[in-house]
């Protein structure tokens, strides 16, 4: 099996580096230090495996391994982690892998013995899992099949049309499968619902102007409008005027 | 933390300052002072004349009513949640108080009179008002009494508290497990540094244990050094820290890990969020006979609410412990630029904790 490490700090990495090495029949690929990084590596060296630390700069493990599990060909993710009891109670509860640090020989490879790489199914449901913890701070989508990461601070609405939801973003707009459910449900303090099939950041908001047909909502920026439902008018209404 | 504090300590049954009159110890403690107070009075008052037995046990039967009636009605009062606040209850003692002597000495000078003894028919209004102005004295002193008990009481409570929260959010188990990764990782690449950074971890530990213990200046910058020492085994080149340093070191005693907490806390919000890390900067001045000491990071405003809670907990917890050590004198002021993060604590040096 072709293992990805990452960790933040190097003594870490170092010591499950040579951990990994000792047991035969698994095979080191990469390491890397922090989130975003795993992620392009998870691409481009295709572990079976990643071991990955939760609590690390830029993006945190929890998050990488949400955007790991929506790969084509996700790999199985164990998190390591000194210390994190929130944590760690959803993932008994729910069975997702982790190791405690400073992580024993024996507890390694069992745990690595044990993983098979998981199906998408199986993958998806450990996102479920982990988007119980915190929302992400950036969607990942797939352009032409790589991954690309917007920020979340850098989106002014998602629109939902058919199968599929529009990122509009500060340098244009990508597609996500996600539901506007249950984006709604993660981002609920940031974004606001205009109408069924928007949700709108409330820091880019601007204002709001009344049309012939209906009420629109105008952003900071950019000069995109997006329909208001008489449903979601008195909310909007409310939210406009303590901008 | 401070909130729970004050729920835990106030929102106990025990709200009222007064003694628990309901409660057998109290209440038999109670009637012994009375008795005694009885006593003094009859052998001040007594003349002479008649039996000095008897002039007691006069003076006892109207004070101990007093005293009996109104710890019966107090702890009826208790019970039915009459009390309320410090005033209202203040207000009731009294006139429970006033009220069950203006009784007791009716009925004595009908029986006084029926006894021809004691005081005569005259100087009625004269013993009455003298009756209540006794009470009033003694009740005012006994509630006196029972607000300073209940004050110090109270105070060794938060105290106790205090501690406990200190002792509980010294050594976070995040930094405890990591420190104890990056040992075991460089006791197999690096055994010198895998057992330096085992003495630092043990000295750190000792004077986490060592509950209340005040130490000098210079020794809780040594412990500050070593918890920084870790820190960088860790974080490598994403921890720079940058001293500032008066040319002698001033004279100061404070409480053992007043600032290694604060440099924790420093690296925890400031430096491990960022991926290319920051600088910390710890700078101590003497100004005039205050001594001045600020640490501050980079300021990051992305944060979860977690992390938020966790850093103001661990602000309140050194602000208590300071408040503590040095009576109110130490201040402690929190700041944040456009781009840092700044903890300032200003410690009076002729005060010794």
């Amino acid at each position: 099996m072709k293992i990805l490490i990452v960790d933040d700090e190097k003594p870490a990495r170092d010591r499950l580096a040579r951990m990994v090495r000792e047991i035969n029949t698994h095979e080191l690929v990469g390491e890397a230090v922090n989130g975003l990084e795993a992620l392009g590596l998870a691409q481009s060296l295709e572990p079976d495996i990643v071991l990955l630390d939760i609590r690390m700069p830029g993006m945190d493990g929890i998050e990488a391994a949400r955007h790991i599990a929506k790969l084509d060909e996700p790999p199985a993710v164990i998190f390591t982690t000194a210390f994190s009891d929130h944590a760690l109670e959803a993932f008994e509860t729910h069975a997702v892998d982790y190791l405690l640090k400073p992580v024993k020989q024996e507890r390694l490879q069992a745990a690595l013995d044990a993983t098979i790489r998981p199906t998408r199914a199986q993958a998806s449901r450990s996102d479920d899992v982990l988007s119980e913890l915190e929302p992400r701070q950036h969607i990942c989508a797939r352009v032409r099949g790589s991954l690309v990461l917007v920020p979340i601070e850098k989106i002014y609405y998602f629109h939902a049309e058919q199968k599929y939801v529009t990122v509009r973003h500060h340098e244009g707009e990508v597609l996500i499968e996600d539901p506007l459910k249950a984006l709604e449900t993660e981002f609920g303090d940031r974004f606001y619902r205009i109408h069924r099939n928007a949700l709108v950041s409330l820091s880019r908001l601007a204002g709001m102007k009344s049309e012939s047909d209906g009420h629109q909502v105008t952003f900071r920026d950019i000069d995109d409008v997006l329909e208001v439902s008489r449903r979601h008018l008195p909310g909007v209404r409310k939210i406009i005027r303590n901008l | 933390m401070p909130d729970n504090t004050e729920k835990g300590i106030t929102g106990s049954e025990n709200s009222t300052y007064l003694p628990d009159f309901c409660n057998a110890d109290a209440f038999l403690r109670l009637l012994l002072v009375v008795e005694l107070m009885a006593i003094v009075f009859a052998l001040v008052s007594f003349d002479g004349s008649g039996s000095l037995f008897v002039h007691i046990a006069l003076i006892s039967v109207v004070m101990l009513w007093v005293g009996l009636s109104t710890s019966a009605i107090l702890c009826l009062a208790t019970g039915w949640n009459w009390l309320g606040d410090h005033l209202r209850t203040t207000i009731i003692a009294i006139s429970v108080t006033l009220l069950m002597t203006l009784l007791a000495s009716y009925l004595s000078l009908g029986f006084g009179s029926m006894l021809r003894y004691g005081s005569t028919a005259q100087d009625t209004g004269f013993t009455l008002m003298r009756n209540l102005a006794i009470a009033l004295i003694l009740v005012s002193l006994a509630l006196r009494y029972f607000y300073l008990h209940y004050e110090s009481e109270l105070h060794l409570k938060v105290q106790a508290q205090a501690r406990l929260q200190a002792l509980q959010a010294r050594i976070r188990p995040h930094f405890l497990f990591n420190s104890m990764n990056t040992i075991a990782s460089l006791t197999h690449d690096e055994p010198d540094l895998a057992e330096h950074a085992i003495e630092n971890l043990s000295d750190l530990f000792r004077a986490s244990l060592a509950a209340e213990a005040s130490i000098s200046l210079q020794q809780e910058l040594e412990l500050t050094r070593s918890y920084i020492d870790l820190e960088a085994l860790r974080l490598g080149d994403r921890l720079k820290v940058n001293w500032q340093l008066p040319g002698t070191e001033p004279l100061l005693s404070l409480p053992a890990l007043t600032l290694q907490p604060l440099v924790e806390n420093a690296i925890y919000h400031g430096i491990e969020p960022l991926p290319a890390g920051g600088v910390i900067d710890i700078v101590i001045n003497a100004v005039d006979a205050n001594i001045e000491i600020s640490i501050s990071n980079p300021l990051i405003r992305e944060q979860n609410s977690r992390e938020r809670k966790g850093n103001q907990m661990a602000i309140d917890n050194i602000r208590e412990r300071l408040a503590l050590a040095f009576d109110g004198a130490a201040m402690m002021d929190l700041s944040e630029t456009e781009a840092r993060y700044t903890v300032k604590i200003t410690i009076p040096t002729t005060e010794v904790a």
